[in-house]
């Protein structure tokens, strides 16, 4: 595992509050702004063990040599009434309702900037959590390096390939170039 | 799929036509990014009000998305059903400034922020 300058990664108690969704059984995906194409910076999941708040937030930095946002995935559970407010609007969406998540993975990115060739920073963050069904998966990311856009992907057998690529403020020059490292962290499932 | 959560959008359009329409209205490069070169990766518009420059920018943008608040207090984020999204941070943490965030998806996608500066300060 490469040693980032900057991390944006998963808490180990995010970790396990991820890891604590398997063995459940999805209910629904929401959002108080959530529209129905699935990108908002504040994305509920609600299952049978309760429900978790995914929030897009930004963590300024200066590793670059200058003050930046980095995104970063923030996971806290949701109260209750909150759960209950979303039902009530309505702002809930029901794709993959009552399938059990058999596993949970973190999809790791590790960003190095290379100047003339030589390491200058890395970048490590969680980009994405997938929940698999077996055959299907439900995918959250991150959309950008530098904001809090989140988005839902549905699919259909999980390869890192389909997880929504991220816009990012990092440009190639003759002198700069950026080596991107994905790696899937496949969580314990705590009640094994 | 459920029902969408109710309200939140204008007249239909994508990010890339809504940039599209400011081009003539405000410096930009040969890329189509919106504003002149400025420090550190980030553009420039200079103004006599940029906090209101900022704020017409950002509502031009946002036609046809969906807007919602930051849950981390620091803006609105309009998005768009390809995943460009706009945002509008009144104070950035950079220099204080005005800034507007701008990603748009796609092959001939970008993803650049402007910051909104004094006009004797450019």
């Amino acid at each position: 595992m490469i040693e980032p300058n900057m991390s944006t990664e998963f808490s180990d108690s995010e970790n396990q509050q991820l890891s604590e969704l398997i063995g459940s059984k999805l209910l629904f995906v929401g959002g108080k702004d959530l529209p129905e194409f699935l990108v908002a910076s504040q994305i509920v999941i609600s299952t049978t063990k309760g429900a978790l708040v995914f929030e897009g937030d930004v963590v300024e930095s200066g590793f670059e040599g200058y003050v930046e946002n980095y995104s970063r995935i923030r996971v806290h559970p949701s109260p209750a009434k909150e759960v209950s407010n979303l039902q009530i609007r309505g702002n809930v969406y029901f794709q993959h309702a009552g399938e059990l998540i058999r596993n949970v993975y973190v999809v790791r990115r590790v960003i190095t900037e290379l100047k003339q060739g030589v390491p200058s920073w890395t970048l490590a963050t969680s980009r994405a959590v997938v929940l698999d069904f077996g055959t299907t998966q439900l995918c959250l990311s991150k959309l950008g390096e530098h904001d809090e856009a989140l988005a839902i992907t549905d699919m259909h057998g999980f390869e890192i390939g389909k997880v929504p690529e991220t816009t990012s403020y990092f440009e190639v020059d003759l002198e700069t170039g950026y080596q991107v490292h994905d790696e899937i962290i496949l969580l314990n499932d705590p009640d094994a | 799929m459920g029902h969408a959560s109710g309200g939140g959008y204008s007249s239909p359009g994508g990010l890339s036509q809504n940039l599209g329409k400011l081009l003539n209205k405000f410096p930009s490069d040969r890329q189509g990014r919106l504003g002149a070169k400025g420090r550190n990766k980030a553009r420039l518009i200079a103004s006599d009000n940029p906090a209101k420059t900022s704020e017409d920018v950002y509502s031009a943008l946002k036609s046809g998305g969906k807007e919602s608040r930051l849950p981390n207090g620091k803006g609105r984020l309009t998005a768009f059903p390809d995943g460009s999204r706009v945002i509008h941070r009144p104070v950035s943490s950079s220099d204080g400034s005005p800034v507007v965030e701008i990603s748009i998806k796609g092959p001939n996608g970008s993803s650049y922020k402007i910051h909104f500066i004094p006009k004797e300060s450019k």
